[in-house]
């Protein structure tokens, strides 16, 4: 019988370990996002790469798009991984001192920061792979009445990011042109 | 012996609490005080597609219906104005049908309001899908069972996008027509 329950014990610790190891891969962004999706102060959104895969599948290069626009989009999303958006109107500045605290900054690369007179901080951070594809893209913004973390995850190609770019330049300038 | 025999209980007793599929969830919850169920079996959605297909011109109604006719099961649930389902009852649910092979594509949470869409797929099919909308006062459950691939949905939105882009070239050939016509000018009647 003792040795039945050591047994048990044993087999126990073995799955809880197990489960331990998966979760210390876990970046310290996601267990930032799991402390508050279950927060009602916070306002969630998470699409998963299930979902954005979806676009992946559709066959979007036999796809009669007349909006460049949607196709450039389209074309990027099929390539995300993850999205997920965390806003809260209390506390801003608590919570973006804590989410700053959070990031390792080894791994992320700050890409921009503005400050401004109403003390409001949006930071562009980028994790990527030296290759011009970055893999994850973190915008951080905290004022004093709201706080937003939005992290997209995934093969982000700065190539298609720019293509983006134009497409709405390119409709901004049409107006002008056609007042010409 | 009865340490193991405990033990064993406790883990029965956990596994019991909650619905762990769909068809529990929804079983369990139809009864209830304000809750409407709805319960459509697959050959019926089969039969009335193919029915309204017959009669519909409109090739994205045609193409919706082409994709209805993949649906082999639909269960529904909801509440209007009371909503006697709480939020810990379904995000035990879902966490339940997490471990049984749905995966989430959406979630949105805004206050006490929820919004869940969970997939299973099976051989690049869409299984099933259960869309969850829990609030204060009102909750929604959907469960479909279905045979979908997603070249049928990619069919769809082609189709669709086909037919906005016919929409606004026959728009664009009506607006230079209407230019073109020369204005009416009222003639002044010829002094006597």
């Amino acid at each position: 019988m003792k040795n039945l329950k050591f047994l048990f014990i044993a087999l126990l610790m073995g799955v809880v370990s197990s489960a331990y190891a998966q979760t210390t891969n876990v970046s310290a962004i996601d267990k930032y996002f799991q402390k508050y999706v279950e927060d009602d102060r916070f306002t969630v959104v998470y699409i998963s790469s299930k979902l954005l895969n979806m676009f992946g599948k559709l066959d979007i290069k036999n796809m009669e798009m007349d909006d460049a626009q949607t196709k450039a989009i389209i074309e990027l999303a099929s390539e995300l991984e993850g999205i997920r958006i965390l806003v809260a109107e209390e506390n801003a500045a608590g919570f973006y001192k804590d989410a700053k605290s959070k990031i390792n900054t080894k791994e992320y690369e700050v890409l921009m920061t503005v400050r401004d007179k109403d003390e409001t901080n949006v930071d562009f951070l980028i994790k990527d792979d030296g290759n011009k594809m970055i893999n994850e893209l973190l915008l951080l913004v905290g004022g004093e009445d709201e706080f937003v973390l939005m992290s997209f995850v995934g093969k982000i190609d700065l190539d298609k990011v720019s293509k983006l770019i134009n497409e709405f330049d390119d409709e901004d300038e049409t107006p002008k042109e056609q007042k010409q | 012996m009865r340490f193991l025999i405990a033990i064993l209980a406790l883990f029965t007793m956990s596994s019991c609490s909650s619905p762990k599929t769909t068809a529990q969830f929804y079983h369990t919850h139809k009864y209830k005080e304000g809750v409407t169920h709805f319960k459509m079996p697959g050959w019926l959605v089969w039969m009335g597609g193919g029915i309204a297909q017959g009669f519909v011109q409109d090739p994205e109604a045609k193409a919706g219906l082409r994709l209805a006719r993949k649906v082999k099961k639909l269960r529904f649930l909801a509440t209007e104005d009371y909503n006697p389902i709480t939020a810990a009852e379904v995000n035990d649910f879902v966490g339940n049908i997490r471990s049984n092979g749905f995966e989430d594509l959406l979630m949105v949470k805004e206050g006490s309001s929820t919004v869940h869409i969970l997939s299973r797929e099976k051989k690049e099919k869409l299984r099933n899908l259960v869309i969850l909308v829990n609030d204060e006062e009102e909750f929604v459950f959907m469960d479909m069972k279905s045979r979908i691939k997603y070249e049928d949905l990619s069919e769809l939105v082609n189709t669709i996008l086909k037919s906005e882009n016919m929409k606004k070239e026959q728009d664009e050939e009506e607006q230079p027509a209407e230019a073109n016509e020369e204005p009416v000018v009222a003639k002044k009647a010829p002094r006597a």
